[in-house]
């Protein structure tokens, strides 16, 4: 349990910034975002120019990665001591509050003892995760053989060459010491399931600017809607039922947080390009969970800027829309390249 | 295409009434009134997804170049459901008195629950039937260093992952996630009969005939709460 909570303080060590007054959801995205876009670049560098197949070696890159955002983390934490602003929250409960509260709790604790529905993908993806802890192969599958890592890297499956979700999920075991379905059934959903709410609790801030009343039921509907699961045959059925998928992370966070941050763009005026990259961030982040954002990303951010434009006559919103379809670009580049075996001899050659 | 249309409306929203929800919930945000001008853009926008997503033209181009229809639906993740629902309910209600609201909340939070197999209380941390370990912890007791996959297992014939999971199910799902040594072949003992081939180990139901899996050359070395553990003899050879 202490374990758990260390991994899911990590988007904060990752997020911490000195400046004061920054909302606790925004750290938590911002944190979160550098972890996994940080990972993906290790994973594309590792397989792609390094050309190794182990996950142990991305655990150790990635375990070093992290010891320097804490050492970061300290640091700030010594200069900026935010504990000092922790008594204004004392007596500022409401019952909107404690309703949000109630119902995340109830839902944390269910994702934390009991066990979301499975099916045959859950299976999968549970075992993938799994053997490559085992194998320390990235992507190895039993029936690729023989075991040798180059051939390996030639038979990854096109859908996940461009999606380190799941080396992820492995490496967090690593990391860790601690068994795969534990981090793929009970760590990975609740931290899904936190940053899905620090995602929507991002957008209700844009939504209801100074209304925390409104903000709470705006979260407690979600919630409802979240629990009556299988509503949207695809889309917000992931979050609860097979939270550990990478598509529960495309469909119940990335797809949010980018509308969220275009309104947050919209509302500060802020279209430095700072926060395109924030944006460009989040969308490489989505593209790494599964593959299908490669087509949800560009459409989704097409229209919404396509929209914005029409009515703001703002070119930044043009600038937003090239930022998050390029990370969509980038991953159809290399999976096209993956798919067509141009890769193949460059992979056979790496002599591991 | 009409056909393809209604099939692709079934397998996104799964015959729920949350479509004409969502749909209302767009037209509500282009009143005045409700909303201010930016989620009117945003409603817009999701309008103009929708029209993609049921456009003929973009199903005809897209859904060939897709391993299956169910690849094409994710296009509906981007039309952000969940915040536009919950953003046109809170605007609507938004003039009422709030505490009013918290009584068709509470039960609306009941009725969510209905769904019995989100609520199966998990049996230890991996989050799989404790038998299933036993199950595993007896096999490991005897199979020794075998390599990935390399340990083939009768296992009794299901219909694993389809429709509600029977008790076989979980305990096939177990097992092959908890250890990645074990391969399972769900065969009869029909099946080993007629052929002759002979795998390494057998599980088979408590309640299934012991008397002719040891006639075919099986001994037990192991009983759970449900199932037999049986092993080759040494003298039986693989078959054919």
């Amino acid at each position: 349990m202490l374990r758990q909570l260390c991994f899911m303080c990590l988007p904060f060590i990752f997020g911490a910034r000195k400046t004061k007054n920054v909302q606790l959801a925004e750290i938590y995205i911002k944190g979160t975002t550098l972890l996994l876009s940080v990972y993906w670049l290790l994973y594309y560098v590792t397989v792609f120019l390094l050309r190794k197949n182990s996950v142990s070696f991305l655990s150790m890159a990635y375990g070093a990665v992290l010891s320097l955002g804490l050492m970061r983390f300290i640091v700030i934490m010594y200069q900026s001591k935010p504990w000092q602003g922790m008594k204004q929250l004392k007596g500022r409960l409401r019952w909107y509050h404690m309703l949000v509260i109630i119902l995340l709790g109830a839902q944390l604790v269910r994702l934390q003892f009991w066990m979301p529905y499975q099916i045959r993908d859950s299976l999968t993806y549970d075992y993938m995760v799994h053997f490559m802890v085992d194998t320390d192969l990235i992507f190895s599958f039993p029936d690729v053989r023989p075991y040798s890592a180059t051939y390996q890297l030639t038979q990854i499956h096109p859908k996940f060459v461009t999606t380190p979700w799941y080396v992820f999920e492995a490496s967090i075991a690593q990391i860790f010491h601690l068994n795969s379905l534990v981090i793929t059934r009970t760590w990975i959903p609740v931290f899904v399931l936190v940053l899905t709410y620090a995602v929507l609790l991002f957008l209700a801030r844009e939504l209801f600017r100074n209304d925390e009343k409104k903000q709470c039921i705006f979260l407690a509907i979600c919630a409802l809607i979240y629990e009556s699961r299988l509503i949207l045959g695809e889309q917000s059925a992931y979050m609860l039922i097979w939270p550990s998928w990478g598509k529960s992370f495309t469909s119940s966070i990335t797809c949010i947080l980018l509308l969220a941050w275009i309104l947050y763009i919209m509302r500060t005026g802020e279209d430095g390009i700072v926060n395109a990259l924030w944006l460009l961030l989040f969308s490489f982040v989505g593209t790494g969970t599964t593959a299908a954002t490669m087509m949800v990303i560009p459409v989704e951010m097409s229209v919404l800027c396509g929209i914005m434009f029409r009515n703001t006559k703002k070119r930044s919103m043009i600038t937003m829309m090239v930022m998050a379809i390029v990370p969509c670009v980038f991953q159809f580049v290399v999976y096209t390249i993956y798919v067509n075996g141009y890769l193949t001899n460059w992979f056979i050659g790496a002599g591991v | 295409m009409i056909k393809s249309i209604l099939g692709m409306h079934t397998l996104i929203w799964v015959n729920s009434g949350w479509f004409v929800v969502y749909i209302a919930s767009l037209f509500v945000f282009l009143y005045k009134g409700v909303g201010d001008k930016t989620m009117r853009n945003v409603s817009i926008a999701m309008i103009i997804m929708l029209l993609i997503i049921y456009n003929p033209v973009t199903i005809r181009v897209l859904l060939p170049r897709m391993a299956s229809e169910i690849e094409y639906s994710r296009l509906a993740w981007g039309i952000l459901l969940v915040p536009v629902i919950s953003y046109a309910v809170v605007m609507v209600f938004a003039r009422k008195n709030w505490e009013k609201c918290v009584l068709p909340l509470l039960l609306l939070a009941l009725l969510s629950t209905k769904t019995g197999t989100y609520t199966i209380k998990a049996e230890n941390v991996y989050k799989v039937p404790d038998e299933a370990i036993q199950i595993v912890a007896i096999l490991d007791s005897v199979s020794g260093d075998a390599d990935y996959g390399e340990v083939e297992i009768v296992f009794p014939v299901t219909d694993p992952m389809s429709g509600e999971m029977t008790y076989d199910d979980s305990i096939y799902a177990g097992m092959k996630i908890y250890s990645t040594k074990y391969l399972l072949v769900p065969i009869t003992v029909d099946w080993i009969e007629i052929s002759g081939y002979r795998l390494e180990y057998i599980l088979s139901r408590i309640e299934d005939d012991r008397v002719r899996i040891e006639e075919l050359g099986y001994s037990e070395i192991g009983e759970t709460e449900h199932y037999i553990v049986y092993e080759r003899k040494n003298d039986v050879g693989m078959g054919t």
